[in-house]
């Protein structure tokens, strides 16, 4: 079966092209960054890694939201998770995530009532078939599901449903790439940037970290052809030492965005600063419910705050993150920390780099 | 979480849409997009449809893209031409 706007950009014409392209035009080494953990998965699957020239090398970023919460929120989940009157909903990737003493899915088989949803939409219908509960989500996201945790807030709010309440762990991607680029001994020559954060944001909410750093950027799609074209992009702008910011995948994203999907976001969140797993704290880099809405704050309704807690000992997925190491560098790497006994949220989340690596090498 | 694969919607109930990828439809919100009508291709991400596809700007990519590799394979036959 064709699927319309994903065949056209596996064309493998195209991508032997563009990869030709790369391949006489770069000299230089290059490291590029994709900030988004689908690209990861995509990067992968559709082999890209193996076809680049020596000279290219290809980092991931800090894009995948289950990877970058912090430790402190991982242990507020648990501990909410741990409450009889609580039923917690949560995306699957967060289950097996190594808090500082256990896991939601080790909670659960211990009989917390821990459920998977696939939308914070899920959550609420939880919350109206069970009025006796407390139904608390754990939110983990980027620009693209946090306006979809907001909408959900507002049909709380519609529908007078009182017993569903959300945690915040929510994150924005510009202050991360700024607050990536201040770090000594971070080099990145070029930035893939998020596709469908980027769709909500728009390509202006990129352009003050551009100004500042001028790192080549494309703003990028899933499909091969989509990456493989950002690369060129990004290959370009690198010999020529013109760098620019690019939208490659206007198919989806404006220069402006999803206007209406960030009025809904910025109506029930604010910025504030959140706490980035191996980067640490930066300012007004998440997202917390606005005053209105603090009812709907589980870390208020149930008096949760959890201390500051180092990351497991060993894992190196903070410095992964931020494209200072790769997995195959980590001591633990397929040793102690398997997908069948994570030591870090990065060999959980199938848009975790140690994930992604142990899938593709094994 | 994230669906990359553009769904195409079939059927529009108030806020909730259907929408159909490769022949399986599900639901989803349609409360953070103006004007979406029946036909319209959708990026949907945790059951919200988020932003629709844009088919000329989508063509338009494809043709830069040919135009540039074309550019390329008529610059390496010309050399190649050359004695
Ligand atoms: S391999 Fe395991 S321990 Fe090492 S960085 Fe990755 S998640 Fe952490």
């Amino acid at each position: 079966m064709s699927l319309k706007y994903v065949d056209e950009f596996r064309d493998s014409n195209l991508a032997k092209g563009l990869i030709k392209r790369i391949r006489a035009m770069s000299h230089k080494p290059l490291r590029l960054m994709e900030v988004c953990g689908t690209h990861t998965m995509s990067i992968f699957r559709h082999g890209i890694r193996t076809v680049l020239p020596e000279n290219i090398s290809l980092l991931t970023g800090p894009g995948c939201p289950v990877c970058v919460t912090a430790q402190k929120d991982i242990d507020a989940f648990i501990e909410l998770a741990g409450r009889d009157d609580v039923i917690l909903a949560t995306f699957g990737d967060l289950m097996k995530v190594p808090g500082s003493h256990s896991s939601l899915s080790l909670e659960k088989a211990q009989g917390a009532d821990v459920r998977i949803v696939y939308s914070a939409f899920d959550a609420i219908g939880l919350a109206t078939q069970n009025p006796q509960k407390e139904v608390v989500f754990c939110a983990v996201g980027f620009e693209t599901t946090i306006p979809t945790i907001a909408a959900s807030i507002l049909a709380c709010q519609e529908q007078g449903v009182t017993n569903f309440s959300v945690y915040s762990a929510n994150k924005l991607t510009p202050p991360a790439l700024a607050a990536l680029m201040q770090t000594d001994g971070v080099q990145v020559d070029g930035f893939i940037l998020p596709g469908h954060v980027s769709v909500i944001t728009g390509t202006d909410a990129y352009r003050p970290v551009f100004e500042t750093y001028l790192t080549p950027s494309v703003i990028a799609g899933f499909e091969p052809v989509d990456i493989l074209s950002a690369i060129e992009r990004l290959v370009v702008q690198n010999e020529n030492q013109s760098p620019a910011l690019e939208n490659g995948y206007t198919r989806a994203v404006s220069e402006q965005g999803n206007i209406k999907a960030q009025q809904v976001m910025h109506q029930v969140f604010e910025p504030c600063t959140a706490t980035w797993r191996g980067i640490g704290d930066i300012p007004d880099s998440g997202m917390g419910l606005r005053p209105e809405y603090h009812g709907f704050d589980a870390a208020r309704r149930f008096g949760i705050e959890m201390p500051d807690v180092p990351e497991p000992k060993g894992c190196a997925c903070g410095e992964i993150l931020m494209g200072l190491k790769t997995p195959e560098s980590c001591a633990l790497y397929k040793k102690k920390c398997t997908p069948m006994t994570p030591v870090g949220p990065c060999m959980v989340s199938s848009e975790g780099a140690c994930a992604a690596f142990y899938k593709y090498s094994v | 979480m994230c669906l990359a694969v553009p769904s195409k919607i079939v059927e529009i109930n108030g806020n909730v849409a259907k929408v159909d990828v490769d022949g399986v439809s599900r639901e989803a919100s349609i409360m953070l997009l103006d004007d979406v009508k029946i036909g319209d291709y959708v990026i949907v991400h945790a059951g919200f449809a988020i932003n629709k596809v844009d088919e000329t700007a989508a063509l338009q990519t494809l043709e830069d893209m040919r135009a540039i590799l074309a550019a390329d394979n008529r610059a390496a036959d010309s050399n190649q031409n050359q004695p």
